[in-house]
């Protein structure tokens, strides 16, 4: 004789209960609930879009953080003291030679290029 | 006294402007004849190769006839290109050897032009420009090395006043030695600049030398030597500026140090 345990029995007996109720519950598909559902629908569809772009687009993304710039002020140097050799003649003179000869030394030009000999054909030929 | 001397360097060094800028006007008045006989010389090697495929092709007595017109078209408007460059070297040649060798090559030009008119067959064309063909590495030797003697003296020219420039600044370091002030440092930056003056001169001789050594073995060697002779003037001309920024340096010393 198998023993059956009576926890089992009033579990299976609950089941059949609300299996019972459940089959008894009227579910209309009324025009109304459709459409309620279908809006639902188009809604976490929109939704489920909208939150996709949002992370694929640049202009929602965070600015990056920068780090922040102080603001250098300009450096004052004090003006350079001219010697007292400086301001003579003498030294005055070489400096201008100096100068100008840097100048020409930047300026020589040192390709001649209306110079290079034209491209010339060098073969005449008459065969093939 | 004085003022005749005055009046006397104003007019020489007013000539020197003159013939100078006189000098740079005939260059560019040379210089655009020479372009429109490139120009000339283009068209008619266009034609010679047209006429001279065609005749290959069709194998005609026209286009024999008319290959042959192009070809002799081709060969004078050759000619007057070299002419051309030769007048253009002439302007800036100083050296009466040089100078020599472009009046040859000038004569020879001249008459091998006055020749092609009476080419009468295609064989006697190639024949013709044959004679040109093998003077070719010769003209390009010498304008290669006219072009190059030219580019060192305009490095010695700048050396000439760079050495001028040193005696002066070795006269300013003595005047504040006599001063009882410390030079140590200008001298020391004097004596960087002549060795970098040292080296410019190295290179410069290195460039004369190249160029004497210039020869005719090939247009491809030619090209190739006288680009290394270049390339030695422009580090001539390099050192030179580096000696001239210790110079530089120097001054900068003097006018801002203790002096």
């Amino acid at each position: 004789m198998a023993t059956t345990n009576p926890l089992v029995e009033v579990a299976k007996e609950i089941k059949e209960k609300v299996n019972q109720d459940m089959t008894n519950v009227p579910i209309k598909m009324t025009p109304v609930l459709k459409i309620s559902l279908f809006v639902l629908g188009i809604l976490i569809l929109l939704i489920l879009v909208a939150t996709l772009f949002r992370r694929s687009s640049p202009l929602t993304q965070l600015p990056s953080i920068s780090p922040a710039v102080s603001p250098v002020g300009s450096v004052n140097l004090p003006p350079r003291q001219v010697s007292e050799f400086g301001k003579t003649v003498d030294f005055m003179n070489f400096e201008d030679d100096l100068n100008q000869l840097k100048q020409e030394n930047l300026l020589v030009n040192l390709t001649e290029a209306e110079l290079t000999f034209p491209l010339l054909d060098m073969k005449v030929s008459f065969e093939k | 006294m004085s003022s005749r001397i005055v009046i006397f360097l104003s007019l020489v060094s007013g000539l020197l402007f003159i013939t100078n800028t006189h000098a740079q006007a005939g260059f560019i008045e040379d210089y655009q004849g020479y372009l429109k006989t490139n120009d000339a010389y283009r068209t008619a090697h266009s034609t010679y190769i047209t006429t001279r495929n065609q005749y290959l092709q069709y194998g005609t007595l026209n286009s024999q006839n008319e290959a042959l017109d192009a070809v002799k078209k081709f060969l004078i408007a050759r000619d007057e290109v070299v002419l051309s460059f030769i007048s253009l070297l002439r302007l800036k040649n100083n050296d009466p050897l040089f100078a020599a060798l472009l009046n040859d090559d000038e004569n020879f030009l001249k008459n091998h032009k006055e020749k092609v008119p009476v080419v009468a067959t295609l064989n006697d064309a190639v024949s013709v420009s044959q004679v040109v063909e093998n003077q070719h590495i010769l003209f390009q030797v010498t304008s290669r090395k006219i072009v190059a003697t030219l580019l060192i003296a305009k490095v010695e020219n700048l050396h000439l006043k760079y050495h001028q420039l040193e005696a002066k600044t070795t006269s300013l370091i003595h005047t504040l030695k006599n001063q009882g002030k410390d030079v140590t440092t200008l001298e020391r930056w004097i004596l960087d600049a002549k060795n970098k003056e040292l080296l410019s001169e190295q290179k410069l001789l290195e460039a004369q030398n190249k160029t004497t050594a210039l020869r005719s073995s090939s247009l491809d060697n030619l090209t190739q030597e006288y680009n290394a002779i270049q390339f030695t003037i422009f580090e001539a001309n390099q050192y030179l500026r580096e000696a001239l920024a210790f110079t530089t340096e120097l001054s900068e010393n003097i006018k801002y140090g203790n002096y």
